[in-house]
């Protein structure tokens, strides 16, 4: 099937100058309209169980402002009625709100970033395919070894376009294409049952080489795993995709506008001070483009941009919208995003784009050289997202983790217990990885940190 | 709505289609969210759609369409029959029913004061009440969060055998989040009910915005005095609340049919065998009575047009059933529990909890629960949590208590617990005689990317020796 965005696009845009006009014949004072057109396909492979569903999203948000008031309201589909639904609906809602005394405008900034990868291959990508990339995967998996208990492979593929126009005279749209793969494999022996991860994630429809066998031979050698029988302070090192969680984590409430604006990150008297090691950097990238995320424009129709968040371990910036920026005086980041799978239904709010770190020198076996007695930690901490946000204390889970002994990784290890602080951990960085990966949190290497309490 | 769904199910027959659902979901949410006094979100959602689910060969495939013209519908479903004819001869795992007589269903809803009849000035006058309540009772405060959910609409659902069934969901929810500073730190506090129920729930008393902003105040204050948890094992008392979330998300998820047949649940060959302490049993319910302390989602049907059941999971602490869609209940030769949901009309419905609960025990009171536990943790609802397949979970508590000798001595700081539902399970010793059962638009489950799907849970309150507590970073 032949999907042209440009025709996307325009058809959007031109929806989007009729209906502010609509808007503006109701007597708002300012409309703001958001539309988003998505097609998907999705396959959930359950050993050998198969679903698949197949469709498009589509719908309307509109921001409406009367009296320095604010309505939102949002309709599936974008046919003429549903979007003057949203438009009529939000200007009755704003009737009966709360005037915003720190109201200002919508966006106004004519300018847009660059567009991330359209991978044309993706649009064409058939339903038989995914199923014969899945199956590749499954078999690899069963005959690494008879122990391979239950082989679940999660695929999502969408394409689509978000536009976004408001009677500040702005018409932006902006593209982008996803291909997100997940295999979670069990093996299950004298009654220990362990599972392994693996991911792909991106743009462009990947290669799957060996990720059957590397995911089901991992959750195997887990079975020989041992309690680590230690608690105290030991040195670990974080893989790319559990190193992406733990800054993200520490992050996104830490340097969200809002956060600061009302008092709630644990960074907000931190501006310009040194928060992390001097050879770290961050940056807030909604410029990544491979990754499925990026936009040219954010969700308020801001260019997207990259911006320093930690710049030789000095804190540079907060990420804001275009409503936290005039509160706060500083300028917007376009970090305004619609959550959920349906954006369209919700309000605009600051969310980190993904992050990226500048990588150092040494590869993930040269950070583990230089430790002689520590752990390795792969793929995620369970229940980091219910850390403190605001005192940043943590205490979770580790379930894939290796012993790494005289500089080299040994034995697998039962889960441990990790605990820490999220705003103390920029200055626990002993190394910074040479091989970014990227990953759900951004373009991020692996690190080495100290200080972590440890149990297990 | 029913003619032109059957037309669209006559077409795919007509090109070779095994079996056909066909849904028609319509809702209308509002929400409203006050943050420091402003209004930072005020909102209405129409979310409306057409779903179909082909069945060919054995093999099943689901397409969906927000454009209801009659040409997206006709695309749409056909869609649907070539990804299944695709899928067919690469399925592995066959995905077949048994039939069913068809039924007609007309079920409308039965309440005093539907809230999405109500007018807006009505709901912020809820906020209002609880942000005043709040305020009066704390000092020092750094953050008040005020929020107020509804969704009101109509499902329909008809298929292949003529079934025909037509509801109306609903669901509300009110709560309160507060923050107070103290001494450089962010104390938290919150309370709120949910359920699918009317406005005229929160009029009784206990269940008014007045109740729930104080005793978000008087949590968040308590904790002024709130003292280190104790690392390491305890004994424990976990409240209504957080045990119908360890039963739900650590235990209920791998009685799910499709996670038994994958084999991917450490249940699946466990039917009939003991899992837990004799006292133990797990219920998973669609629709239950309200009362002040049950307080359920209303699901009366489940998305395949199966009514729902009353359906014991555990029974003095052995397995008895799991939760099952048609084609899962015809694979493990269970019965229909009516547990085929989907979120919304984007999603194929797969096997998902109702109202899931621990059955109540015998001890008569919290004086009594708290006796039993003589010296432990006395923990209270959650702010999230993790878990896995192995039944490996961890969870931060909201409130947490320290007893000793059966009395509360202190309130403690940050409580997380962690271990695996099967130890605990077998470490449950007592159960207290009383029911809660707690729902709301604020959170639900998420499984497959959908998420937040309403759910209930709850139970009475469980003693339970042997719960690992995680230490403080320092």
């Amino acid at each position: 099937m032949r999907i042209d965005f440009e025709d996307w696009k325009s058809e959007l845009l031109a929806k989007i100058d009729t209906e502010l006009k609509y808007g503006s014949s109701l007597g708002a004072d300012g409309v703001e309209i958001y539309l988003s057109k998505t097609n998907s396909l999705h396959m959930n492979f359950n050993s050998g169980l198969i679903d698949v569903k197949q469709g498009g999203s589509i719908g309307v948000g509109c921001r409406c402002l009367s009296n320095n008031k604010i309505g939102f309201a949002s309709a599936s589909g974008i046919s003429d009625s549903e979007i003057k639904f949203a438009v009529k609906t939000a200007l009755n809602v704003a009737k009966v709100s709360q005037i915003d005394s720190r109201w200002v405008s919508f966006v106004q900034n004519h300018e847009t970033g660059k567009e991330g990868i359209i991978d044309t291959a993706i649009l064409e990508l058939s339903p038989e395919e995914v199923t014969k990339n899945t199956l590749a995967i499954y078999n690899e998996a069963k005959k690494v070894d008879s122990r391979i208990g239950a082989v679940m492979i999660d695929t999502d593929v969408s394409y689509g376009v978000i536009a976004v126009g408001n009677t500040e005279g702005i018409a932006k749209a902006s593209a982008n294409t996803s291909y997100e793969e997940e295999t979670y494999i069990t093996a299950a022996d004298k009654g220990k049952t362990k599972s392994s991860i693996g991911f792909s994630y991106g743009r462009k429809v990947p290669h799957f080489e060996d990720e059957g066998t590397s995911v089901a031979t991992k959750a195997i050698n887990l079975l020989k795993s041992k309690p680590l029988n230690h608690s105290g302070q030991i040195k670990v090192v974080l893989d790319p995709m559990a190193t992406g969680f733990l800054i993200e984590t520490a992050l996104s409430n830490s340097i969200n506008g809002k956060s600061v604006v009302e008092g709630r990150s644990a960074f907000a008297d931190k501006m310009n001070e040194q928060v992390g090691v001097s050879f770290l950097n961050i940056y807030d990238d909604g410029q990544l483009f491979e990754d499925p995320k990026t936009h040219s424009i954010d969700t308020e129709g801001f260019p997207c941009q990259k911006t320093p968040i930690i710049k030789n371990g000095v804190l540079q910036n907060y990420i804001f919208d275009n409503y936290y920026s005039s509160i706060y005086g500083s300028k917007n980041t376009g970090n305004a995003r619609r959550r959920g799978h349906q954006s369209y239904e919700s309000l605009p709010e600051i969310a980190p784009n993904p992050f990226s770190v500048d990588p150092d020198s040494k590869d993930l076996n040269g950070l583990v050289a230089e430790i002689e007695n520590g752990i390795l930690i792969n793929t995620y901490m369970m229940g980091l997202h219910t850390a403190n946000p605001i005192s940043g204390e943590f205490s979770v889970v580790a379930p894939y983790v290796h012993k790494i002994e005289h500089g080299e990784i040994t034995t697998p290890l039962e889960s441990i217990t990790v605990a820490g602080n999220l705003y103390e951990i920029f200055n626990q960085i002993i190394a910074v990885g040479n091989e970014t990966e990227l990953t759900p949190s951004g373009k991020i290497p692996s690190m080495a940190f100290e200080g972590f309490s440890i149990s297990g | 709505m029913f003619d032109i769904l059957q037309n669209m199910i006559k077409k795919a027959e007509s090109s070779g289609a095994d079996f056909v659902d066909a849904r028609y979901d319509s809702l209308t949410i509002n929400e409203i969210v006050k943050e420091n006094g402003n209004i930072t979100r005020f909102k209405t959602s129409k979310r409306s759609g057409i779903g179909f689910n082909v069945y060919y060969h054995g093999a099943t495939a689901y397409a969906f369409s927000a454009d209801l013209t009659p040409d997206a519908l006709e695309k749409s479903i056909i869609s649907a029959l070539k990804l299944a004819k695709d899928i067919a001869p690469l399925n592995q795992i066959k995905s077949e029913i048994d039939p069913q007589d068809p039924i007609k269903v007309n079920l409308i809803y039965n309440l005093k004061e539907p809230s999405w009849l109500a007018e807006p000035k009505e709901k912020l006058d809820l906020l209002a009440r609880m942000e005043s309540s709040a305020k009066e009772n704390a000092q020092d405060i750094a953050s008040l969060v005020a929020r107020y959910g509804e969704f009101g609409g109509e499902k329909y659902f008809t298929n292949s055998e003529g079934t025909e069934i037509y509801w109306n969901p609903y669901l509300i929810d009110i709560d309160c989040q507060i923050s107070l500073k103290h001494n450089g730190k962010l104390l938290m506090g919150g309370d709120g009910r949910g359920g699918s129920v009317g406005l005229e729930y929160f009029k009784q008393p206990g269940l008014t915005p007045e109740d729930f902003g104080k005793n978000a105040a008087v949590w968040a204050n308590e904790k002024k005095q709130a003292k280190k948890t104790p690392a390491g094992e305890n004994r424990a008392l976990i409240d209504n609340f957080l045990g119908g979330v360890l039963a739900h998300e650590s235990f209920g998820h791998l009685t799910e049919g499709d996670l038994v047949i994958s084999k991917g649940s450490p249940l699946h060959d466990k039917i009939g065998k003991n899992l837990a302490s004799d006292v133990v049993s797990i219920i998973d319910e669609g629709v239950m009575q309200v009362t002040e302390s049950i307080c359920p989602y209303f699901l009366p049907y489940d998305d395949q047009g199966t009514k729902t059941t009353k359906t014991v999971l555990l029974e003095n602490g052995i397995l008895k059933n799991f939760l099952n869609s048609r084609s899962t209940a015809k694979f493990v030769s269970g019965n229909l529990t009516g547990n085929s949901r989907a979120i919304d009309f984007t999603f194929a419905p797969i096997p998902r909890m109702k109202n899931t609960y621990f059955a109540p025990g015998n001890l008569k009171s919290e004086a009594e629960a708290l006796e039993q536990l003589g010296t432990g943790i006395y923990v209270i609802n959650t702010k999230g949590g993790q878990v896995d397949l192995s039944g490996d979970f961890m969870f931060n508590a909201a409130r947490g208590y320290y007893v000793k000798n059966g009395e509360i001595q202190y309130p403690l700081s940050e409580v997380s617990l962690m271990g695996n539902v099967f130890d605990f399970l077998q470490n449950v010793e007592a159960l207290t005689d009383e029911l809660e059962i707690y729902s709301g638009y604020f959170g639900g489950c998420g499984k497959g990317g959908q998420a937040p799907l309403p759910v209930g849970l709850g139970g009475p309150k469980l003693v339970v020796n042997k719960v690992r507590f995680g230490g403080e970073s320092k």
